[in-house]
């Protein structure tokens, strides 16, 4: 029973009955396949806002072994950019009041793992633990939010966790260019440990806080946990909207000597779409497209030799390549080569690409699935719909659209988007460490 | 496959080996597994061919074998091929190279386990292993030796342990290898340590999830392709000795400074002692409330990180004690090893509280370590396990409550040995190392105990251990760079 697995992967695009299982391949009326998705979020699953405007979503799974407990902070007035990442740090390391160690301990002893996540401009704080203790981890983090007062000594030792654990900020070259195109402040990271001090000591904002329960729980009552614990927090006033992070094209060239291998960023500024909607859907697939196997980049860049790996990002604001450049080859090959690639896509025909989509498509349906086998994994996908403003049903329409989008509709966004007239580009290259 | 084979494989096919180890080499693969509900299907193997099976000179061989099986193809599909039936399933593979272990995982959705399985089953059996793989895989070793030439210090700091504290021995080099052996492999030498190590009984097939029973069994049966010979173990092997303590700095351009101390034990994973080395390291120095970090008032906001424990990168027969600590600046360096180094002294001397050893055994029955936090791990720490000989997970529960203050006191003085350690220091200046009080020159003979006043030479730490005056007491001294560290 040696199935290749593309074949099993085609399989489920061939003509045939939709599956409630497994998915399957329905045929349309002009011929097109669309594959039928299982629903993903549980008929019981609660999206609900507390009196104090504190957003609960409730997934419950009973057959996890674990509940995962997240709190979302969106930017604030305090941090209208994006939450300092000094600030979510000390939010994620108690601090060294006496009620910060008892957390602390409480959490070891409890078997309570903790992960953290600044990089969407977003804090996101997980806890994961046994079910029985869904009280105890949502006062976990309610109480980093009440008693957030951290003294000059303890930001100082959280910077320097900072800097020892969050390549981001110690010269990630990956995190280096996109920082770079999204004008954000170059690391190493300096934190303004004043603005910490004194401006986040009344600031968190009811509206701007989420709490995302998923695992083997009931979910009136996970709902009166979460309001028990969190439902002191008042809306203050809504976050200013972020528009696009970039205007208009441009280039920067910049060397460090945290660099070992060139990377080179293409970046274009993407007019804001709804998830869940139809071009978002679009927009997801033209990401594959970009950089699936056999697609035009993988031959210009990897088969070519010219490139260790290329890898291409979507988000609401921002459709981006990035590519680490081989030894021996120069940065500006590259960057042509990445250039030369998106221009032939917009010169391709709906035919030409017709199989790269069907692959990028089988592609999105297995990666959405296998994103939602854990408690944690739940949250991370329900954590970014909420940070793009989606409801959380977002996550079945998305799918359903990837399955409904045709080619036509790519390469039409495809050529709305890739304008070299709005391209932003980071080259970053090594430079002399030593001399 | 026919029902006859199914019926054959399924007969001799173990389910849960356990720890018992096993010496039929020609009997199938054994299996680890977690059997639970989800929506995937988590496959992987384990082989007894991790980087302390790279001959003399030859560092890196098992990096490279590992990583141009997962870039390579396989002699039935080719690289491109395979990459592309991976994007297809969203599927996401990995291999891990660690000293003793190398493990392969494909992690699927439930949907697509037989396929998973099979083109695992096939990477591992029948991988290309030629001259393109071997191309790809080398351009990926260069670009990670290069990157770390550079940092980060903390992974530095732990590669210049490992090369002094293991000097002479299969662990003293990083799995990656060094950048100066890169370009003398061959997809000959590639194929011929494949064939020498990928052996069938030094591999084991973990599963998380819920596969087809039929499906399980074709794997296994894949995996019978494997050579049924029986092999040697290159590890334990004699640990150099260490007498007094030596510095090995290594200067990199890195914005912080690392420290690492430590010496190697031959605390294999089913040695009665291990674990209680493992808790007395772990009262030490695992976080801001240990014993270090109270000493050095870490929970009370010193600019100053520290761990300690048993271990090392990948599982390890002949495991490291190692202390680590980060202080903000290069100038406290020393008091904080000194701080360590009196603290682990004490710790020998003395062993732990009851109170210390009873939160200790609350944080381990909590089951806080991430190793078996989730079905995924737990299979993989199972697998390895099962290949050195390792107590089974279930067991450590009720080792852990067995432990007793004098236990762990008793194995701490006959295994941690304060007086003779390795200190890796990695800066961006390694002239203050070179100046005395701590070293005359690049080598001192002999103990050289100049006391050190933490007051003096660190304010931050004035309000440590209270009128306390070190010494660190380095015999030998040697400054290289990075670049040498991985060449």
């Amino acid at each position: 029973m040696l199935l290749s697995a593309l074949s099993l992967a085609l399989t489920l695009l061939a003509p045939g009955p939709a599956s409630a299982a497994g998915g399957g391949c329905v045929v349309m009326p002009d011929g097109s396949c669309r594959v039928e998705q299982p629903r993903m979020l549980p008929a019981d699953t609660r999206d609900e806002r507390l009196p104090g405007g504190v957003r609960v979503v409730v997934v419950p799974l009973p057959a996890s072994e674990r509940v995962a407990v997240d709190l979302l902070l969106a930017p604030t007035r305090i941090d209208p950019e994006r939450l300092d990442p000094l600030v979510a740090h000390l939010l994620a390391e108690e601090l060294a009041d006496p009620s910060g160690a008892a957390r602390r301990e409480r959490r070891r002893l409890l078997g309570i793992e903790q992960a953290i996540d600044v990089q969407t401009g977003r804090v996101r704080i997980e806890l994961v633990g046994p079910p029985a203790a869904l009280p105890e981890l949502l006062a976990l983090e309610a109480a980093r939010l009440s008693t957030f007062a951290p003294t000059s000594r303890e930001i100082a030792r959280a910077r320097l966790e900072l800097q020892a654990g969050d390549a981001a900020l110690v010269g990630d070259p990956d995190a280096l260019a996109r920082r770079l195109v999204e004008r954000r402040p170059a690391p190493p990271y300096v934190p303004d440990t004043a603005r910490v001090l004194v401006r986040h000591a009344d600031a968190w904002d009811g509206a701007a806080v989420s709490v995302l329960i998923t695992g083997p729980v009931q979910p009136q009552a996970a709902l009166d946990a979460a309001a028990a614990a969190l439902g002191g927090l008042q809306a203050l006033e809504a976050p200013p909207d972020r528009g696009p992070a970039i205007g208009a094209s441009d280039r920067v060239e910049l060397s460090r000597p945290s660099v070992a291998r060139s990377r080179v960023l293409l970046s274009w500024p993407v007019p804001p779409s709804a998830p869940g909607t139809r071009r978002a859907a679009a927009l997801a697939l033209l990401r594959e497209v970009l950089i699936a196997p056999g697609g035009t980049l993988d031959r210009r860049i990897l088969d070519e030799g010219l490139g260790l790996r290329v890898e291409a990002r979507a988000d609401p604001t921002r459709l981006e390549i990035l590519a680490e450049v081989a030894a021996g080859v120069h940065p500006g090959a590259v960057e042509a080569a990445l250039e030369l690639g998106c221009a032939e896509l917009l010169a391709a025909d709906a035919a030409t690409i017709a199989p790269v989509v069907e692959l990028g498509r089988a592609h999105l349906v297995r990666e959405a699935a296998l994103g939602l086998d854990s408690p944690a994994g739940w949250n991370r996908a329900l954590g970014a719909a909420i940070a793009e403003g989606a409801r959380i049903d977002a996550l079945d329409r998305h799918l359903d659209l990837v399955s409904d989008v045709r080619a036509e509709e790519v390469l039409a966004l495809a050529a709305e988007l890739l304008q070299p007239g709005h391209r932003h580009s980071v080259v970053l290259t090594p430079a002399p460490v030593l001399p | 496959m026919s029902v006859a084979l199914a019926l054959l494989l399924t007969a001799c096919w173990q389910r849960a080996p356990g720890p018992v180890a096993r010496f039929e080499a020609e009997g199938p693969v054994d299996i680890v597994e977690e059997r639970l509900p989800s929506p995937s299907t988590t496959f992987s193997v384990s082989v007894r061919a991790g980087s302390a099976h790279d001959p003399p000179g030859r560092e890196g061989l098992a990096w490279l074998t590992a990583q141009a099986i997962v870039l390579g193809g396989t002699t039935a599909r080719p690289a491109a091929e395979l990459h592309r039936d991976l994007y297809a399933l969203g599927a996401e593979l990995r291999a891990e190279v660690g000293p003793e272990v190398v493990t392969f995982t494909l992690r699927c959705d439930r949907r697509d386990d037989a396929a998973c399985g099979a083109l695992l089953a096939e990477l591992v059996t029948r991988p290309a292993l030629d001259e393109a793989a071997l191309a790809r895989a080398r351009e990926l070793a260069r670009a990670r030796l290069d990157a770390a030439v550079l940092g980060p210090a903390r992974a530095l700091a732990g590669l210049a342990l490992d090369r002094a504290v293991y000097q002479g021995h299969p662990y003293g080099h990083a799995a990656i290898g060094r950048l100066g052996a890169l370009d003398s492999f061959t997809a000959d030498e590639l194929r011929g340590f494949h064939d020498g190590r990928y052996l069938r009984p030094a591999a084991t097939l973990g599963l998380v999830g819920q596969p087809e029973a039929e499906t399980v069994v074709d794997v296994q049966a894949a995996l019978a392709a494997l050579p049924p010979r029986l092999y040697r173990d290159v590890t334990p092997r004699a640990l150099p000795q260490q007498e007094g303590r030596a510095l090995l700095v290594v200067e990199a351009p890195v914005e912080e400074t690392w420290v690492v101390l430590g010496h190697g034990t031959d605390l294999a994973p089913g040695h009665p002692d291990r674990l209680a080395v493992e808790a007395g390291l772990e009262i030490l120095g695992d976080g801001p409330d240990s014993r270090l970090g109270r000493a050095l008032r870490v929970g009370e906001g010193a600019p100053v990180l520290v761990d300690a424990r048993l271990g090392g990168a990948g599982l390890r027969i002949q495991p490291a004690v190692r202390v680590s600590l980060r202080p903000e600046q290069a100038t406290a360096t020393l008091p904080a090893v000194a701080a360590a180094l009196a603290e682990l002294e004490r710790l020998v001397r003395e062993g732990p509280t009851p109170e210390e050893l009873q939160r200790w055994q609350g944080v381990r029955a909590g089951g806080v370590s991430v190793a078996v936090a989730t079905p995924a791990a737990r299979v993989e720490a199972a697998a390895a396990g099962h290949l050195l000989q390792g107590p089974p997970l279930s067991a450590r529960a009720t080792a852990v409550a067995a432990l007793t203050p004098a236990r762990v006191a008793e194995a701490l003085a006959s295994h941690v040995r304060p007086a003779d350690l390795h200190i890796a220091v990695v800066t961006a200046d390694a002239a203050p190392f070179r100046d005395p009080p701590l070293a005359a020159g690049p080598a001192i003979e002999g103990p050289a105990p100049s006391p050190v006043s933490v007051d003096e030479a660190a304010p931050w730490l004035a309000a440590g251990p209270a009128g306390a005056d070190y010494g660190v007491g380095i015999a030998r001294l040697t400054v290289i760079s990075s670049a040498e560290l991985l060449r």
